[in-house]
């Protein structure tokens, strides 16, 4: 076995499944909590690619934009929420993935409007390589994975210690047995999807130095949100890091095999468990 | 069938109610005073739970008005009925199934930020023994007490309860039966119940509901006794 080959597929392979993690909550939180589809989340992933971008131009600080990307999905998350899903909730799924994939088109349009449709760089912010059983690891990849199991971390305490966390839990099973404990269910919503928007935004910031920052970049990983989610199982957020770890390794070492399984593999790989498990490795309702 | 004009505890007055353009209560009113037990009967689909989610915020009224302490209550959402004082007891007997017990009576608490669970343990000695249960792990009747209990940590002043006692063993029902009538010292309560004994054994008041309207009240014991509302269903 060519451990300089392995070692690093399967550490590339983590920190992939570390921003698809993040990506993805406001996806699977979305449909449990809410039954919302909310395709817009790869807008607010975008969004904080390019203002990580940005502030790396204005100040030379990347950890400057990744805050401000953060904050600013967060904001537009907010707005959304309040704004636009409110009208959607109760409705059925596919009028919610028509909303929120309208709204997703008419952000990108503005992301082309003001950053143009050119690629943008953004140079990694940690240059520093460490050794590992001999190989040289960027030490930025492997922040990328501490920062995904840190946030999974939270979200579990937050979930599990809180009585916000709780209240998320309770609404996952029932919306409207919460609310009859004279709970805001709204509120509950508007502050989950502010979470997971700036996870989102998260996933965007650390993602942009590894891509090339465009207007284009929310489609690539909407399909791999996607997948994702669905393996996972929808709503369960333990489902979504799970599989976002199986996915990353498929693509990583999967490409290292042979380079086609990079972009085949993920589908087959949900294909054969949605076969065998139809609501995902974790897809049972009110899980989280 | 009266309606007493005088300050009650709640008043619904001449209610409709639609599903789109489907309505299903018509011209419905009726009233609890503090401290009543108050039974609505009825035949599935009579309307009962429509109305009772009507009272809760659920849904909204096509006409009329529904008081409660004098306050009209119609335009506020269900969370806002809730903490205002009016708790619904839902007919599935759902719990949160992934929470412990304790975690559920957490979460009914903290809308007014009572975590005192003391009181409702002297309602129900069972719950203290299941705080670190999974709620989903529950049988039907310690749901159902669970429920109640959640209820009551809102110190609420009106409890509405959607056939508390369906699919429930004839030993739980009579431990029910008893736990309503202490509860009822303190609460007042507005219970849809399709068991006519029961309903006989601990109604104040009964209402009889039939086709979206109320057709029939009855006040006198002795003919609640009789079960004489078993006529009009």
């Amino acid at each position: 076995m060519n451990l300089t080959l392995w070692i690093p597929a399967i550490i590339f392979g983590f920190s992939i499944s570390g921003i698809f993690f993040l990506v993805s909550l406001g996806l699977s939180i979305g449909f449990g909590l809410m039954r919302v589809v909310n395709l817009e989340q790869m807008l607010y992933y975008t969004v904080s690619a390019y203002m990580t971008y940005t502030m790396v131009r204005l100040t030379g600080m990347f950890w400057l934009g990744l805050l401000s990307g953060v904050v600013i999905a967060g904001i537009i998350g907010f707005a959304v929420e309040t704004q636009l899903l409110r009208r959607v909730y109760g409705k059925p799924m596919l009028f919610t993935m028509v909303v929120t994939f309208s709204f997703f088109l008419i952000g990108i349009g503005a992301v082309q409007y003001i950053w143009g449709l050119a690629p943008k760089p953004v140079s990694s912010p940690i240059k520093t390589m460490i050794g590992i059983f001999g190989m040289e690891i960027p030490l930025y990849r492997l922040l990328i994975i501490a920062t995904a199991g840190a946030v999974y971390v939270l979200i579990q305490l937050i979930l599990q210690k809180t009585i916000l966390g709780k209240a998320i839990r309770a609404g996952i099973e029932s919306p409207e047995n919460l609310e009859a404990l004279g709970i805001n269910i709204n509120r509950i919503f508007t502050i989950t999807f502010i979470i997971a928007s700036g996870c989102a935004g998260l996933g965007g910031a650390l993602n942009a130095p590894l891509v090339m920052v465009g207007p284009y970049m929310g489609f690539d990983m909407l399909l791999y949100a996607f997948i994702t989610v669905i393996l996972g199982g929808l709503g369960s957020i333990k489902g979504t890091l799970i599989s976002a770890l199986i996915i990353g390794q498929v693509i990583s070492v999967g490409g290292t095999l042979w380079s086609p399984l990079a972009f085949v593999a993920p589908f087959v790989v949900m294909f054969f468990v949605i076969l065998i498990k139809p609501t995902g490795l974790y897809g049972v309702k009110g899980v989280v | 069938m009266s309606v007493n004009d005088g300050k009650k505890l709640l008043h619904v007055e001449s209610i409709d109610v639609s599903y789109g353009k489907l309505k299903v209560i018509f011209d419905v009113s009726l009233y609890i005073d503090d401290g009543e037990v108050v039974v609505l009967v009825g035949r599935n689909g009579a309307g009962k739970t429509t109305l009772f989610r009507t009272i809760a915020g659920f849904l909204k009224i096509r006409k009329g008005a529904i008081r409660y302490r004098e306050e009209e209550i119609n335009p506020y959402k269900a969370f806002e009925v809730a903490q205002k004082g009016i708790r619904y007891i839902h007919q599935d007997k759902h719990v949160f199934s992934t929470l412990s017990v304790s975690e559920n009576l957490e979460l009914a608490g903290h809308a007014i930020g009572n975590k005192d669970f003391g009181p409702v343990f002297e309602y129900f000695p069972k719950i203290e023994t299941l705080l670190d249960r999974r709620a989903g792990n529950l049988s039907g009747g310690e749901r159902q007490m669970l429920l109640i209990a959640m209820a009551l940590l809102g110190k609420p002043d009106l409890i509405l309860m959607d056939e508390p006692t369906e699919g429930l063993a004839p030993h739980i029902i009579t431990d029910l039966a008893t736990s309503f009538k202490k509860i009822s010292k303190t609460t007042t309560l507005f219970i849809i119940e399709q068991n006519l004994p029961l309903t006989a054994q601990i109604a104040d008041r009964v209402y009889c509901m039939r086709e979206g309207g109320i057709v029939a009240e009855i006040e006198s014991k002795d003919e609640i006794k009789k079960m004489s509302f078993e006529k009009y269903l």
